[in-house]
């Protein structure tokens, strides 16, 4: 009757890196250094050996280019047998949720019972690009034997062809629309009537309940070590204690220079972090007498239209709900994802509108109300910062580590997603 | 008998021959060998191929030389046959005409290294772990397969001496640097290479003008070689022969030719073979080599794997047996107080990592992963999944008790609990844990990775699983281990203390710092006592001496030291401690200068009673300041801290360095005669006090006769007597 199994899959613990603001603490850290602390953390935090680890899947956004299949590289630099099978998911912000949703997948399926699933986002480390045009007089040059020749292959250089590209304002584009994301969030501001107040507010709640959760977010940060010293890093860097509403109505918006609401002040931060857990087959784990911080207990995307992608969360959360029958009230505690105030007010609009219901999602009813007191308790991406390919499996950990302290049963995470899709995870504790 | 080696020929009759000592892991010079060599050299002279390949069909040995234990059986003509045999061989395979390869798979020492020298090229694979070199000096022989005279033809005389002096041998990468090899490739694509040298060999690089000058011009030559003997008997200071052999050897190739140059080694060997500090050189080699046979025999119990291990405490010392689990492949996780110590620990790890790159054990994508292996925590999370739990933490009792009860209650209960405690006594550490018989004690020496000795210390409880996993990891980090009993001091600090608070008293008599350091450094310590305490600190020495020893066994410590403590007068740490030790001048090199003393200090001590005008001689100092260690080691085998005097010779040659050409702390006593060390000791202790009298066995011992190698060696575990902790010197023996 119910659209979900009985869960036969869960998260036993995890680990993250603290988030920090591209170009700093982590600028010179390698991606898939930062996959492997946590995978290595996970794996100590969870007492197992490495070589019982099935299989190890990652998102990852940015892909570095020295490091095909950065999942592998890291699992492989963490200690993880050759023989352990590793891959690398794709599905641009959801990726970290991708992994754990693939890792679910896997243990239904019976092909494995003890998967690494996370998330790792170097943004520091995006390549600056040449244009693909300077591609033809590079290669001439490296073909060319003799010094007349290199001479001649020079000579096609044009100073287009040396005018770099930033690979991240490349990756925030979605080509079939032609819109940077910030751009698709004025839309659904306008659409939806969220005004730059409410969005600096949102910003700003953002910031005080992260600085506020320094202290419990330690339960899933694990230090990490940077660089030649080994600078310890501890906390995210982040969030601001001190944001005040003044110091965010000042700045401009950046997408939509002239009548535009979105800033970088209520806007996610640019961030490189890492998270992992363990997700296992249930019967495993208690086989095995070991501690589990939750179950997942069903997991669904949607398509929409890209130029509105910021709505992502309500399609995928109305077939979450459609698929496991469980009914928005029941959730005690939510992940939306804040890419941008403007994004996860519009979704809650959304949510609560009977409008949008029948229009969009074919339901009479609206799908209910997200109460703001359970909606990103500990902070958001405004404050703590978006390593793409990441967030989706910190959510998750978070999320988790969250149900725990208060006890609670069941939980959702989502995220918009570029491109126009969206992501939701149903998380349940038994 | 089976064959020693195989031969095989391509299509384009270049043959390669294939080294395969039947049923040894390692090929060696053996005279069976040679035999079958001579006989196939017989064919090669008479039906030449086009070229040869000398190859070893063992996975991982080219030739470590001559088989030592065969040698240790031969009389001198034997000898002297052996070395001729083998000198004609090679320079038989010198003079083919035809192009002659080494392919050189695994370790190629002294005359397998000189088998390899005969031939036009040497090719090695690009393994770290294999060793090239011609190490005989180091057991007070020289090589005398032709390597002496040779190597300076080679690569030249000013490059050729401190390798051959030294005994020094290296890695693939390293020796081709020094010349030594031509060429390195990937381990897989080593035959190919052969094959392709035999068809195209490599030009020869020719000496420089200025190394071809020193080998032709006699004074040049001359002068260079005079002053190699001057640096060389600095640093022997007259105790090693060898390398003034060499020396000898080296100038006789170039003065009167190549034939009179082998003709001077086989000489200087037979000399050297039959005096005393080769035989005791090669007696530490086979106590070194016999050392984890022996104590599997002590603890027979099966080890268990060790994948992952836990260091609680990232200190020099923690930090030190971090770095040497990881180069040993195991996991490990570092637990520190806060992330400041573990970025610390971390940093200390990679640096000895950084130096291991340096001296080319190992490369840099090796280090990546070795350092990937250290995942520190500051929340004790993840110790479940240790086999073996190291604690290096605060030398505090109650420290370690809070310790051994969170690893106690955080650890599987078949996880081992070892201490690298130096102070405390194993047993009171183990109190604290519900079942004692996990905990053992493992004393690694600082610093770690240049010290090969690891106590692995048994208590009254400590099981026999337990014991025999320590002792196998100790081996797998490539460490000598040794079995001692749950004694202050153990082993080697037992021993040493007394040297040194006896070389503090006599200092603060008024005898000359340096004149003490010296005599000491002449009877065969690397360095003298005060060198010593400065290296070690004063606080810590302090700390060690008033804890470590016996209770009687070591005088009280002088004021004018505690004085030195209070105004971090500490040594080497602090810039200052008997000697000055200047920033600059920090990263010493061997052949610095000696260091100044420090005069302020010296002032302080001469000016206590019993101050004299003239320092006592030479041979007094070493009297007094060896025999309270033999007395202390006699003591140690009474009261059954180690089972057998070759322990004890083992253990104070690589715990501390004494005198190697001694042969060990034990053989020396026993060379000196047991009867006339109970002599001395009797006639010091009635000029200086009672901490000198003879230990009871000791004494026992002289009084019949006897030696103490002939006190059989306790085998099983029952028959270690263990002291009991409140340091009662108890004369049990079961």
């Amino acid at each position: 009757m119910t659209g979900a199994d009985q869960s036969s899959v869960a998260i036993l613990n995890g680990a993250r890196t603290p988030l920090t603001r591209a170009g700093t603490l982590f600028k010179e850290v390698h991606v898939t250094d930062l996959a492997r602390s946590t995978m290595q953390e996970t794996l100590y935090r969870c007492e197992l050996a490495a070589g019982r680890v099935d299989e190890v899947v990652f998102g990852n956004v940015v892909m570095p280019a020295d490091a095909a299949n950065p999942a592998r590289v890291a699992a492989l630099w963490a200690g993880i047998p050759n023989a352990v099978p590793a891959l690398t998911v794709q599905r641009n912000c959801a990726s970290g949720m991708e992994a754990v949703a693939h890792a679910a997948a896997s243990i239904r399926a019976g092909d494995a019972q003890a998967v690494l699933a996370g998330g790792a986002e170097s943004m520091s480390m995006t390549p600056l690009l040449f244009p693909h045009s300077a591609v033809a007089p590079f290669t001439a040059m490296a073909k060319a034997k003799s010094a007349f020749r290199k001479a001649a292959a020079a000579s096609h250089f044009r100073p287009r062809h040396f005018k770099p590209v930033a690979a991240l304002e490349c990756g925030l584009t979605d080509p079939t629309c032609g819109m940077i994301m910030g751009k698709t969030a004025e839309i659904l501001a306008r659409e939806f009537g969220v005004t730059r107040k409410e969005q600096d507010d949102f910003a700003l709640r953002s910031h005080q309940k992260a600085a506020a959760a320094a202290d419990k977010l330690n339960d899933e940060i694990s230090p990490y070590y940077a660089g030649e010293r080994f600078e310890p890093v501890t906390a995210d860097n982040g969030p601001r204690p001190n944001q005040t509403p003044e110091a965010l109505a000042k700045l401009k918006p950046i997408f939509e220079r002239r009548d535009g609401t979105v800033t970088v002040g209520n806007s996610c931060q640019v961030t490189d972090g890492a998270a992992c857990m363990l997700v296992a087959n249930a019967d495993w784990a208690r086989a095995e007498g070991r501690d589990v911080l939750g179950y997942v207990r069903g997991y669904a995307v949607a398509g929409l239209d890209p130029s509105r992608m910021g709505l992502g969360p309500v399609f995928a959360i109305d077939r979450l709900l459609r698929k496991t029958g469980v009914s928005l009230n029941d959730i005690g505690l939510f992940e939306i994802n804040e890419a941008f105030a403007a994004q996860v007010l519009a979704c809650l609009k959304a949510i609560g509108s009977p409008e949008f219901a029948r229009k969009s999602l074919g339901r009479s009813e609206p799908l209910g109300e997200v109460d703001p007191e359970r909606l990103n308790v500990n902070g958001g991406a405004i404050a703590l910062g978006h390593p793409v390919g990441a967030t989706g499996a910190r959510l998750v950990l978070t999320l988790l580590m969250e149900m725990r302290r208060r006890d609670g049963e069941l939980g959702m995470a989502a995220l918009c997603v570029g491109g126009g899709q969206g992501a939701a995870i149903l998380l349940e504790r038994k | 008998m089976e064959q020693a080696l195989q031969t095989t020929t391509d299509p384009d009759r270049v043959m390669t021959v294939w080294l395969d000592v039947a049923g040894k892991p390692v090929n060696t010079c053996s005279p069976q060998m040679l035999d079958e060599l001579v006989a196939l050299l017989d064919e090669i002279e008479h039906q030449p191929p086009a070229a040869v390949i000398f190859a070893s069909a063992k996975p991982r040995s080219f030739n470590a030389g001559a088989d030592l234990t065969e040698v240790g059986k031969m009389n001198a003509s034997a000898l002297a046959d052996y070395l001729a045999r083998g000198q004609a061989l090679f320079e038989r395979i010198a003079r083919l005409r035809i192009p002659t390869i080494a392919a050189i798979n695994g370790d190629c020492l002294g005359g397998g290294f000189e088998m390899a020298l005969a031939c036009n090229q040497r090719v090695a694979a690009d393994d770290s772990s294999i060793s090239i070199g011609l190490p005989e000096v180091k057991l007070g022989l020289i090589p005398a397969w032709g390597g002496t005279t040779r190597l300076p033809r080679l690569i030249g005389l000013r490059r050729a001496l401190p390798i051959l002096l030294a005994g020094k041998t290296m890695p693939p990468r390293k020796a081709l640097k020094a010349g030594l090899i031509d060429e390195v490739v990937r381990s897989e694509a080593l035959q190919a290479a052969a094959g392709r040298l035999a068809r195209e060999p490599l030009r020869r690089r020719k000496l420089s003008m200025a190394d071809r000058a020193i080998a032709s011009i006699g004074p040049l030559r001359r002068r260079a070689l005079e002053a190699a003997r001057a640096q060389t008997l600095e640093k022997t200071l007259g105790n090693y022969p060898a390398p003034m052999k060499l020396l000898d050897v080296v100038a006789a190739g170039y003065a009167d030719g190549f034939e009179a140059g082998l003709r001077a080694e086989r000489e200087a060997i037979t000399s050297l073979a039959s005096g005393p500090e080769c035989q005791n050189l090669l007696r530490v080699f086979f106590l070194r080599q016999g050392a984890k046979k022996r104590l599997a025999r002590q603890l027979p119990a099966p080890p268990h794997a060790v994948h992952y291990a836990a260091v609680i405490g990232g200190g020099t010392m923690g930090s030190g047996i971090a770095h040497a689990l990881v180069r040993a492949g195991i996991q490990v996780r570092l637990v520190e107080v806060n992330p400041a110590a573990a970025s610390s620990a971390l940093a200390r790890i990679r640096k000895m990592l950084d130096q291991d790159v340096a001296e080319g054990r190992l490369d840099k994508l090796a280090t990546r992963h070795a350092m990937n292996h250290v995942v520190p925590t500051t929340d004790w999370t993840g110790l479940r999944l240790a086999d073996i739990v190291i604690e290096a933490a605060f030398e505090d009792l109650a420290a370690k008790h809070q310790v051994f009860a969170r690893l106690d209650k955080l650890c599987r209960p078949d996880a081992v609990l070892a201490t690298n405690t130096s102070s405390l006594r194993v047993t009171d550490i183990a109190r604290a844990v519900a079942n004692p018989s996990r905990v053992v004690g493992l004393h690694f020496f600082n610093p770690v990775p240049k010290m090969p000795l690891v106590e692995v210390v048994r208590t009254a409880q400590s099981g026999d699983e337990a014991l025999s996993t320590a002792a196998a990891l100790a081996g797998q980090l490539g460490k000598i281990p040794v079995l001692v009993g749950d004694s202050p001091g153990f082993l080697v600090n037992r021993v040493l203390i007394p040297y040194l608070a006896e070389a503090l008293v006599m200092a603060d008599e008024g005898a000359p710092i340096a004149t003490i350091d010296l005599a000491m450094k002449r009877w065969g310590m690397p360095m003298g006592p005060f060198e010593l305490l400065d290296e070690i600190g004063l606080d810590v020495a302090a700390l060690v001496l008033r804890s470590e020893s016996p209770s009687g066994a070591a005088p009280a410590l002088p004021a004018a030291v505690e004085q030195a403590i209070v105004q971090k007068w500490l040594g080497k740490k602090t810039g200052r401690g008997f000697y000055m030790h200047p920033a600059t001048d920090r990263k010493r090199s061997k052949n610095a200068g000696p260091l100044e003393v420090n005069t302020e200090l010296a002032a302080m001590m001469n000016t206590t009673v019993g101050a004299r005008a003239e320092s006592p001689d030479e041979q007094a100092i070493q009297w007094r300041l060896v025999l309270p260690m033999v007395n202390q080691a006699a003591g140690a085998l009474r009261e059954g801290v180690v089972d057998s005097a070759d322990t004890i010779d083992l253990a104070s040659v690589m715990g501390m360095g004494l005198a190697p050409f001694r042969g060990g702390l034990i053989h020396f006593a026993e060379t000196a005669g047991l009867a006339e060390i109970a002599r001395r000791l009797d006639e010091l202790a009635a000029q200086h006090g009672q901490r000198f009298a003879p230990d009871s066995l000791l004494r026992d011992l002289a009084a019949r006769g006897a030696t103490f190698s002939e006190l059989t060696p306790a085998p099983s575990a029952a028959n270690m007597v263990l002291v009991p902790t409140t340091g009662v010197n108890t004369h049990a023996h079961l």
